[in-house]
């Protein structure tokens, strides 16, 4: 079995799509920072990796196993586990966090290890300041000074699908609005200089030259004034450091900051497109892959029902399948089973050795390719089947409020979604959506939904829809100041008309119609971008990095726009983007979201 | 039998003033740059060099002591006054560093090679001052030692100076550094006092103390009883008195003079036989030769022995090296001997001697060379090196010659003598270098400028590609060297003196005489515009204006102190990569917080600016600082720094007039409280120091999600009410009053994590709780109705479902169908499908009962195209059904 899954792996490797050349060259920066770090260190190592999965997982994005052992590394441990190290060096991989503090000094005072073994430890993505501090002081400095270097490795930008870089951190705007936490912008801040520095290098030849950043929104404007200042004040480190051997990978002109908030509908919305339908129901993980019950995928009727099967979203197949919308899937299916049938037909009699010889080269990626897009068939198959059977009468309801939403009165099929208590995210996405479109509900329907919810669901969905409100997901029309969003609210009903949001004609099937994705819908945030796009970014409160002045040629070439989305994106609006923004080279944000998750990432107090 | 030979220099270049300054410096003592004479004394030439001219303010006639600073620094004069004695410290070029320094009973002064000077009492006491007369500190040899006799300094392997005392008991007492005084003695074995005696360090080794007593030599080191030295014996002519001996600069060989020696000394001294004392019998009283031998720091072996016999120089006043070849004996203060000690020397060489005259001369010694003090001129006696003789003598045979001649037949136009010139050359690279070193070691412009052409010109030559690197550097130190000769600063260094104490010790040495502005000049002369040394300089120079201030004990008002602000700031702003922040932190340092407060204002870099006003103490101030410059790490430094200082209820208040900071502490709070358990009392506490009623609220609520316990959890809600009405939302506040009004019965029936929904489907057969129920949550009759049509379907209490069914249904009879499928009650389904009647209610019963087809056909007949398509949609659940609702969507498409 488990050979079988490895040469399953190895045909998947033949087809494997990188990504945009952008992708690649941010994750050859990151994988150069993990690799320095390894290299730094003489002689075998071993690695503790911490008790949080999501370490791992952002590490492994970059480098596996055997790659990480091509650099030394020999063993692999938990730091639960507890293992003693025969190696001169222990590294930790650890999250910033208390909690992982606490595991490291557990191990510390229990792993009897050679004194003479090294611990190294390195926090990703960043060394949280308290989390330093309080290691150095904890046990008046005893475990500080058993360890040899504390560092971190800023492993920021995971890669998403080989067309976005994200910084998984999907509560970032519920940190800034529930918790009132600027600092998530300050990473945002920190993270996107790196971008700089990958674009930039370190030498100060190159170092200084201007970089443009556009922003638009409350947030997008903060962080642009404090990447500023982080690139002032880490300056003079770059000056001391060695110049980086990989520096100027990254090929972008400007980046263009913008709000997620200037749009909370779009998330609340259902996704069409087949990739982010895949989000929305099983959910794509941190490693780019989904988990699907093993029944449903087979359709067998019995086997064991908690089964999963995870399958790896990597593939060429997949990359030119996923942004097609749900109901036109099949015409890009078709084309590349046309494409197979063209491969495979071929006269054996008439074939020439050399012919032969190529045919075997290629047999195994046909092999392949055929299995590829039988898996995504039915995966299409299944989210089909859902979408139709499911959630049809949501999509109908989403699409009658944006068309038309009273504010006066609550919804009869949301009432009747909650008195069944139908599954509570797309309850409150759909409340959302009417407030949203309507522009904030009147007091008693509020209070209705409110408390049907409460007696539906129990006092914690009341607690959530709070929440929505504070975060200005759900709004009160003409609310007297309480559980109000400090963020602006979105006015749908003039922004309607302005942007052309539902446009009269759209095709689904068309993918450089920037309605297809939501069936008739424009997201207002790819439309702000694609104005923003048309008219070069004129009128956009913009800041400059580096050297005053700008750097003539960059600024004129349209091409190599960096965007950044601070709040999250989904995959349908950045299939939107990538399909009708061929100046926008490099999609970059915080998370790459859908309702649900945006909703269950709502933190605590 | 004096070999002497004075070399004019080129007379066209006889400018007296420097070419930059353009009009003559005023003042006193005048920079002279006319070209050097030399003389050859055998192989080796002595060039003097006037530096200055009209130096009368030296003032030399009347000083009783002096001391003059090694590598040119300044010189320390003492006058006697009728009751007190006076110190005044000067520039090379006259200019006053100090004066009227008054001291008491000083028998010694001398500079040590840390730039200080060291003046020491009789009674054993030595002060240390720096070059402008700043007490540095002391060092007390006064318990360990009568009346002072004599003292040595001498030069240690760290670049220090140490002391050694010579009581007129003959005790030695010694100090191995000046810096670190730390006292240890030596007591000879003789009563009466040496003739000779020095102190010195050899190169990595322990500190030697060197007594001679008439022709008896004892040397011992620090640790070790002095001992005396045998295996000198084969040098020592025992039946003399040595008087003088002086180690070299390099610290490997003494120079030694013996007293009229009554013998003459045998040249063929390797052989000390009977037959040798008879013939010195035979000499005596004939003549009175006194010899000076210069021997191994060891004492074992003796390089050279030189015979003079024209003066008495056992009778000098002064005896020392002057480079590595030639010594120096002053007979008086007219007339001063250099003496050829080269080890090249065989015996039975003429002696070589040359006199020089001068007035009222005081000598101090260079490692290269000695400089003459006279009553109004400075000049350099300086023992030249190799390239220079080789070059500038146009000495035959060397490379370097020919080429500085080539490069001077070019520039005069006579080209084919340049190119034989050019020819001749061997090797070219040494030529370049050769020249290259010359220009160092000259002093006028002009040839340093036409030596330095000659290198360059004789790059022209090599296949290779020049290597620069040396030329570079060379210009650069010529530079800062012409600059350092200039009267205003008065360091008339040679370039091998430069390179003995390198760039910073220069610049240290600088910034010790308080010539700021030329420290900074050469600084980024020589480490560019941004290097330490600047930053070192300019500090420095804050450091001692403040200081200035500070110990004058003058209150200082506002505007005094923004007037220095304003100076120092003015002065540091034109260096954009110093930090104002260690400005500031100097003043703070220097106890003037206020203006360390003018000073931060004007920090740029947040970073620093915080770290100094937590120096100050000032929190809040640098609260807000670090919350205006939005790093979080930042912030994190100054509430740690705040938690560490301050108690919590105040740093808590602090913190919250900051937004920023107080979320920031709310996370940490948070965090902290995560792995501990105690976060929440804390971060209520919080949010109700910042009377935040909307998270108070959610904060409740989130204590009420997470509680186990029921009526923990009531009572978390029951608060979170509080804070509602607190907040004045009567809305939530309404709901929760339900909620806290349902849950106690809740509790009591043990159905505390149930909704309303499931209580009521849980109890639905029980029609009075329902009815209670309804009331008490206020619950309306279609949630009353669907709830409990769904909890008899699923309990199976089909009878009372059906019951149910016999009123009109407000709500239709598809919720009845729904339950029954939901809950498999298949049998009874068809019951409740046939009491449906409707358009809408028949549609709903046909979907639940997943008759898609019949659903959809109602739906055609009335022409209803959306009910329809969201039909067509459901009907994908049943492959069979799906195309004849496609169908029948079709066909009124096409109608």
């Amino acid at each position: 079995m488990a050979a079988n899954e490895d040469r399953d792996n190895d045909a998947a490797a033949i087809l494997n799509w990188e990504g945009t050349n952008e992708i690649k060259s941010a994750n050859e920066y990151s994988r150069g920072l993990l690799f320095s770090v390894l290299d730094a260190l003489d002689g075998n190592k071993t690695i503790v990796w911490d008790r949080d999965r999501s370490v791992m997982h952002r590490v492994n994005l970059f480098a596996g196993a055997s790659v990480l052992a091509a650099h030394g590394v020999v063993a692999n441990h938990s730091i639960e586990t507890k293992k003693s190290a025969s190696t001169p060096h222990v590294v930790f991989f650890l999250a910033p966090t208390m909690v992982s503090l606490d595991l490291l000094c557990d191990y510390i005072d229990t792993v009897r290890n050679d004194p003479k073994v090294l611990y190294q430890v390195f926090f990703i993505p960043e060394a949280w300041y308290v989390v330093r501090e309080s290691l150095k002081l904890r046990a008046e400095g005893k475990y500080w000074e058993r360890l040899e270097s504390v560092k971190e490795i800023p492993l920021c930008w995971l890669p998403r699908d080989g067309e976005c870089l994200s910084l998984s951190s999907p509560q970032i705007a519920s940190r800034l609005l529930i918790n009132g936490d600027w600092t998530h912008l300050h990473k945002c801040a920190v993270a996107l200089n790196q971008l700089v520095d990958m674009c930039r290098g370190h030498s100060p030849s190159t170092h200084q030259r201007p970089m443009a950043i556009y922003s638009k929104g409350k947030w997008a404007t903060d962080v642009a004034r404090m990447m500023q200042k982080v690139r002032n004040t880490t300056e003079a480190d770059h000056f001391l450091k060695t110049t980086d051997p990989i520096e100027g990978l990254l090929k972008i002109n400007r980046i263009v900051l913008i709000d997620r908030w200037l749009d909370p509908l779009t998330p609340m919305l259902s996704q069409l497109t087949f990739y982010g339908l895949l989000d929305e129901i099983y959910g794509i993980g941190t490693v780019n892959s989904v988990k699907v019950p093993e029944t449903e995928f087979s359709n067998a009727k019995d086997g064991d029902p908690f089964a999963e099967k995870e399958i790896h979203l990597r593939d060429e197949v997949y990359h030119r399948l996923k942004h097609s919308h749900i109901n036109a899937i099949s015409n890009e299916a078709s084309k590349v089973l046309a494409e197979i049938r063209d491969d495979e037909q071929f006269d054996r009699d008439k074939m020439s050795v050399a012919e032969y010889s190529v045919l075997v080269k290629k047999m195994p990626k046909i092999i392949n390719r055929k299995k590829m897009i039988e898996q995504h068939m039915r995966l299409a198959e299944m989210i089909q089947g859902h979408v139709y059977c499911k959630l049809s009468d949501s999509i109908k309801l989403e699409r009658e409020l944006l068309d038309f939403s009273d504010s006066d009165k609550a919804t009869p099929l949301i009432e009747d979604q909650i008195y069944d208590a139908a599954p509570l995210n797309t309850v409150l996405r759909l409340i959302s959506v009417h407030s949203l479109t309507c522009g904030g509900l009147k007091a008693s329907v509020l209070q209705h939904y409110r408390r049907i919810i409460n007696q539906s669901y129990g006092s914690s969905a009341l607690n959530k829809i709070l929440k929505m409100q504070k975060m200005g997901l759900i709004r009160e029309k003409g609310g007297a100041g309480k559980m109000q969003c400090e963020y602006a609210p979105m006015l749908y009903q003039q922004q309607k008309k302005a942007y052309d949001m539902l446009p009269e004609n759209f095709s689904e099937a068309r993918m450089s119609d920037i309605a297809y994705a939501y069936s008739g819908f424009a997201p207002l945030l790819c439309k702000i971008l694609d104005e923003g796009d048309r008219v070069k970014w004129v009128g956009w409160p913009k800041t400059v990095l580096g050297d005053d002045g700008i750097d003539p040629i960059s600024e004129r070439d349209p091409r190599g726009t960096c965007i950044f989305v601070i709040g999250g994106l989904t995959r349908s609006e950045m299939a939107l983007i990538r399909e009708n923004m061929p100046n926008i080279s490099l999609i970059t944000t915080s998370a790459l979201i859908t309702g649900d998750k945006l909703l269950n990432n709502i933190t605590n107090i | 039998m004096i070999t002497s030979e004075l070399i004019e220099g080129m007379k066209e270049s006889t400018r007296t003033s420097t070419p930059s300054s353009g009009a003559k410096p005023k003042g006193d003592g005048e920079i002279c740059l006319r070209p050097s004479s030399s003389v050859f004394l055998g192989d080796q030439q002595l060039y003097f060099t006037q530096e200055y001219l009209a130096t009368n303010s030296l003032n030399m006639k009347y000083v009783v002591y002096f001391a003059a600073c090694q590598f040119s620094g300044p010189i320390a004069v003492i006058y006697a006054a009728p009751k007190s004695w006076f110190i005044w410290i000067r520039t090379i070029s006259g200019r006053i560093l100090k004066r009227d320094l008054p001291c008491t009973d000083p028998v010694f002064i001398d500079w040590t090679r840390a730039h200080c000077l060291l003046v020491l009492s009789k009674n054993g006491r030595a002060q240390v001052l720096s070059s402008i007369g700043e007490k540095v500190s002391e060092v007390f040899f006064d318990n360990q030692v009568s009346d002072v006799h004599e003292c040595r300094t001498f030069a240690t392997s760290r670049g220090d100076s140490g002391i050694a005392v010579m009581d007129v008991d003959g005790q030695v007492a010694v100090v191995n550094s000046v810096s670190e005084p730390v006292i240890w003695s030596m007591r000879p074995p003789y009563s009466e006092l040496p003739t000779a005696w020095t102190a010195f360090q050899p190169h990595s080794q322990l500190t030697h103390i060197l007594l001679i007593f008439e022709a008896v030599f004892l040397m011992g080191c620090q640790g070790e009883s002095l001992q005396v030295q045998n295996h000198a014996s084969v040098w020592v002519d025992s039946s003399t008195k040595y008087v003088k001996c002086v180690v070299d600069d390099a610290r490997s060989r003494i120079a030694m003079m013996t007293e009229n020696g009554k013998i003459q000394v045998g040249r063929e001294k390797v052989s000390l036989s009977l037959s040798l004392r008879e013939t010195q019998t035979f000499f005596e009283n004939s003549k009175s030769y006194e010899t000076i031998q210069i021997v191994s720091i060891d004492l074992s072996t003796c390089f050279c022995t030189v015979e003079v016999t024209e003066h008495d120089i056992g009778k000098c006043i002064n005896f020392g090296w002057v480079g590595n070849s030639v010594v120096f004996v002053q007979m008086s203060s007219s007339l001063t001997v250099f003496v050829n000690v080269s080890a090249r020397r065989k015996p039975g060489d003429e002696v070589l001697v040359y006199e020089k005259m001068t007035a009222n001369a005081r000598i101090s010694v260079e490692p290269d060379g000695i400089r003459l003090f006279e009553s109004t001129r400075v000049e350099f006696v300086e023992a030249a090196s190799r390239e220079k003789i080789a070059v500038l003598n146009r000495s035959l045979n060397e490379d370097g010659a020919y080429l500085y001649k080539a490069a001077q037949e070019m520039e005069q136009g006579t080209g084919h003598n340049s190119f034989a010139a050019s020819t001749v050359i061997q090797d070219m690279y040494k030529a370049i270098d050769d020249c290259i070193s010359t220009a160092c070691d000259t002093w006028q412009p002009e040839e340093q400028k036409l030596l330095l052409k000659a290198a360059r010109f004789g790059m022209a030559y090599t296949n290779t590609t020049p290597d620069t690197t040396k030329l570079m550097r060379a210009i650069k130190e010529i530079r800062v060297l012409n600059e350092l000769r200039m009267v205003r600063t008065g360091i008339p260094l040679t370039h091998r003196q430069y390179r003995i104490i390198g760039d910073t010790c220069i610049i240290n040495r600088l910034i010790d005489m308080g010539s700021y502005s030329v420290a900074i000049k050469v600084a980024q002369w020589l480490g560019g515009e941004n290097c330490e040394s600047v930053d070192r300089v300019l500090l420095e120079w804050v450091r001692r204006s403040i200081s200035k201030v500070s110990r004058s004990n003058m209150k200082m008002d506002q505007p005094a102190l923004e007037a220095l602000d304003e100076k120092i700031s003015a002065k540091l702003l034109q260096f954009p990569h110093v930090s104002m922040a260690d400005a500031a932190r100097r003043a703070i340092e220097a106890k003037l917080p206020e203006l360390a407060r003018l000073f931060i204002r004007r920090e740029t870099d947040d970073e620093s600016h915080v770290a100094v006003l937590l120096q100050l103490n000032d929190v809040s101030a640098a609260l807000t600082k670090a919350a205006a410059s939005q790093r979080p790490q930042l912030i994190h430094q100054v509430v740690r720094h705040l938690m560490t200082s301050e108690s919590r209820s105040s740093y808590e208040l602090a913190i919250s007039r900051i937004p920023l900071a107080q979320c920031l502490y709310q996370d940490l709070v948070r965090q902290e409280g995560e792995t501990r358990g105690i976060s929440s009392r804390q971060m209520l506490a919080l949010l109700e120091q910042a009377s935040d009623f909307e998270r108070q609220t959610l904060f409740h609520f989130d204590v009420a999600e997470i509680e186990r316990n029921p009526s923990e959890r009531l009572n978390a809600l029951r608060r979170a009410k509080d804070a509602a009405k607190s907040m004045g939302d009567k809305a939530i506040e309404e709901i929760l009053n339900d909620v806290s009004a349902f849950a106690p019965l809740q509790i009591q029936r043990g159905q505390a994590d149930m909704s309303v929904r499931d209580t009521i489907i849980e109890i639905a057969d029980d029609t009075a709780k329902v009815a209670q129920l309804k009331q008490q949550a206020r619950l309306n009759d279609k949630q009353v109705l669907l709830w409990t049509i769904e909890g008899l379907a699923k309990k199976g209490k089909m009878e009372q479902l059906f019951d149910l069914a016999q009123k009109r249904s407000p709500i239709g009879y598809a919720p009845f169908v729904k339950a029954c499928v939901r809950y498999k009650r298949n049998e009874e389904v068809n019951k409740y499908f046939a009491k449906a009647n409707g358009y809408s209610d028949l549609v709903a019963a046909n979907l639940a009962k997943k008759n898609y087809v019949d659903a959809a056909k109602l739906a055609y007949d009335r022409r209803d195209r959306e009910v329809l398509h969201a039909i067509h949609m459901k009907s994908h659940d049943d492959p069979v059904q799906c195309p004849r609702v496609k169908q029948l969507l079709n066909s009124m498409d096409q109608a």
